[in-house]
């Protein structure tokens, strides 16, 4: 059975980290926080169950983006913010290679930073789970309760629209 | 062959593809200049993607502190709020916000009230137990359909059809009788059973409106705005709407919460529960058992079997009564034609407010004019400060005596206000269930020794029910400002803010009710939970 005094050393070496997916997955630093505290004290009380031989980080991570798609999920008000893959296939490719650079172009991670969390909750999340959790988009899918193609969809979706924010900022910039 | 497009590449990109279709798109990166470099731009952006997201900001790691939470206070508060705010328009309903006196028991910090109450039970069960039995047991059956019903509404307003049908088919078992089979219709608009239709089943009606016209073998539950029951059912009814209008013959009794009732016509061949704004039962009903009114209008010109419990703000009776009426009321008005077989007994706020018409009534009259707080007062109020704080300190002191004996209470929290809710209505239940279990037990006779010793567990959680809820309420304050605090201090603070909101005039009474309920319940679940660890560790 896990020990609880070593709970406090866990907490000072996953804060952080956890805080990032809080902020990242809610889009806001205001209630980062309050996410983080809330995801340890769940953690804390859960710990009974925790299975030591299992990463500590996977398990605090999946609490924390739980708790945080709830909270987005009730910010919203419908549960269905994810919708469906139909809805989503209305917008065409866009296939022109002078955008596909954008982000890349974006010498300040800050600046991306900011683009995602102004991102809707619908695109931002899949995006977080993928590439800040490394969640594999099969799990993403059970988690926000979509099919994996539609979160391939999501996250497309979500490049996209990083790639015009990014490309708009570069002229705007430029000028 | 054309290039696959972007959302393929996007997912191959992230190794989010079949193994199928990931062997196709390898086989074309490997034959396809234009979309190798594709992959490769895809891949140095999500790079950039994960470079950007895993950018910490440097922030302080704030103090780890397990016990704080947030939320809890400031949802237990509009939990509390909320009950009590209901509790207000409760009271409204009943006609007055004065605490009943005949539930002044409750209060924890008056104990001899509670023992009168006990040998009351006591003397009461070893003459009339046998008799009560029968009544006792058909009371729960009501309690439990109750709560089967507010479960059904609970579940339909979360659009569980299903969960609903279930509960309401368990309140159809446990509410009796000999149904094999139930029938379930629904509809948006008219449920009807028409006069030429018999059901042999239990029929659950849902729609705008139920009208039975033909007959029903089993018993019926109706969820509707407006329920009509012209033609017959044979067992029981259960039925919320707005309205509920009554013209046939039932079985058995009728359980009904609604805006109105009104009984035209017809029968009712047990007891009828009412909850209801305004109740009208007309000169051509026949009620063979009780009928027990919670309603703020309730006008009986009927004929009732037995006796009537009216809890209702304005009663008038000018029907027959076979037994007892009894009523809380705050006017009460018994007119011609009106013969009341039994005796009638008034639980009023003024002696005006009853006004009983000569030769109506054949047993006595009794007026029992409940106590304003203000009297209570009467010594002055030195002597009532006096009072307040010899049983400050006798709670203080048991309270210490408690969290020392058994640290498990110090440690007691409600994290959620749905905590606070599950203790509520745990405490509740024990409340309520206790008592009727050890009158049960006490029938019996050889249980007579453990019915006596479960109600003085009962008293004594009653007792203590409130000093835990004050050292939580203390521990929470002393543990938001992230300083920990002694027992002691935090049972002293809690005591005081908890003596201060019940001694409140008016919502005092609302507020001593909810605190006691909740200290129940989480003294119960404390004790329950201890025992479980026991047996656990045991094993």
């Amino acid at each position: 059975m896990p020990d609880h005094a070593n709970f406090e050393q866990l907490y000072r070496s996953h804060y952080r980290r956890v805080r990032g997916l809080c902020r990242q997955l809610l889009g806001r630093a205001d209630s980062a926080d309050d996410a983080a505290q809330e995801t340890f004290v769940r953690a804390y009380r859960a710990f009974d169950r925790y299975d030591p031989t299992q990463p500590f980080a996977a398990w605090i991570m999946t609490i924390a983006s739980r708790y945080c798609i709830d909270v987005v999920r009730r910010r919203a008000k419908e549960a269905e913010i994810f919708g469906d893959a139909a809805a989503e296939r209305a917008e065409p490719d866009s296939n022109d290679a002078s955008t596909l650079d954008a982000l890349v172009a974006t010498e300040r991670a800050a600046e991306l930073n900011a683009a995602i969390a102004a991102l809707p909750d619908k695109y931002r999340i899949p995006l977080v789970l993928a590439y800040f959790e490394e969640a594999s988009y099969d799990e993403i899918a059970s988690v926000l309760g979509v099919t994996r193609n539609h979160v391939g969809v999501l996250i497309l979706r979500a490049k996209q629209a990083l790639r015009r924010a990014m490309q708009l900022q570069r002229e705007g910039g430029s000028r | 062959m054309s290039c696959p497009g972007e959302l393929e590449w996007s997912m191959y990109v992230d190794e989010a593809l079949d193994p199928d279709e990931t062997r196709r798109l390898a086989a074309h990166v490997a034959s396809c200049a234009a979309c190798s470099a594709r992959v490769d731009a895809l891949r140095t952006e999500v790079r950039a993607l994960r470079a950007a997201l895993a950018a910490e900001d440097d922030v302080a790691i704030p103090a780890f502190r397990p016990t704080t939470h947030r939320t809890a206070p400031v949802g237990a508060a509009a939990v509390l709020i909320a009950l009590a705010s209901s509790s207000i328009l409760l009271g409204e309903l009943l006609g007055a916000l004065r605490w009943p006196e005949s539930l002044g028991w409750l209060n924890p910090f008056t104990l001899s009230d509670a023992i009168d109450v006990l040998f009351t039970a006591l003397l009461f069960i070893a003459t009339e137990g046998r008799s009560m039995l029968t009544s006792t047991i058909e009371t729960m059956g009501a309690a439990v359909v109750v709560v089967l019903v507010a479960a059904a509404a609970l579940a339909a307003a979360r659009r569980g059809g299903g969960a609903a049908v279930f509960s309401a088919a368990l309140a159809a078992i446990a509410f009796s009788t000999d149904s094999e089979a139930l029938e379930i219709r629904k509809s948006d608009g008219l449920v009807s059973v028409p006069a030429s239709e018999t059901i042999d089943d239990t029929l659950i009606a849902f729609g705008h409106d139920v009208e039975i016209d033909g007959r029903v073998t089993g018993d019926l539950i109706a969820f509707a705005q407006r329920v009509v029951i012209r033609g017959a059912v044979d067992g029981q009814v259960v039925t919320a709407g707005r309205r509920i209008e009554l013209e046939g013959e039932l079985g058995g009794s009728m359980l009904g919460a609604a805006e109105t009732i009104a009984a035209r016509d017809g029968a009712i061949g047990r007891n009828l529960y009412g909850f209801v704004r305004e109740i009208t039962i007309g000169r051509d009903v026949e009620i063979v058992g009780n009928g027990i009114i919670f309603a703020s209008g309730a006008s009986i010109a009927g004929a009732i079997g037995r006796d009537v419990y009216a809890f209702a703000a304005d009663v008038e009776a000018t029907g027959r009564v076979g037994g007892d009426l009894i009523a809380y009321t705050s006017s009460l008005r018994v007119r011609d034609p009106a013969r009341i077989e039994g005796n009638v007994i008034a639980h009023v706020g003024d002696e005006r407010s009853v006004s009983v018409s000569p030769g109506t009534v054949v047993g006595e009259v009794d007026t029992r004019v409940s106590r304003e707080r203000g009297e209570e007062r009467d010594d002055g109020p030195g002597a009532f400060l006096a009072g307040q704080a010899v049983r400050f300190a006798a709670a203080f002191v048991t309270g210490l005596i408690l969290l020392w004996l058994v640290p498990p209470f110090t440690r007691m929290s409600l994290d959620t206000a749905g905590e606070v809710v599950t203790s509520a209505g745990v405490g509740l239940i024990a409340l309520v269930a206790v008592p009727i279990i050890a009158v049960m037990t006490a029938i019996t006779l050889i249980g007579l020794p453990i019915a006596v010793l479960a109600m003085l567990a009962w008293l004594a959680a009653l007792y203590l029910a409130k000093i835990v809820v004050a050292h939580f309420v203390g521990k929470t304050i002393f543990d938001r400002s992230a300083r920990p605090a002694h027992f002691a201090l935090a049972l002293l603070v809690g005591l005081l803010l908890v003596f201060v909101a019940i001694n409140i005039p008016f919502v005092g009474g609302l507020f001593n009710f909810v605190l006691t309920i909740t200290g129940l319940g989480m003294i119960v679940i404390l004790v329950w939970g201890l025992f479980r660890d026991r047996s656990e560790a045991d094993a």
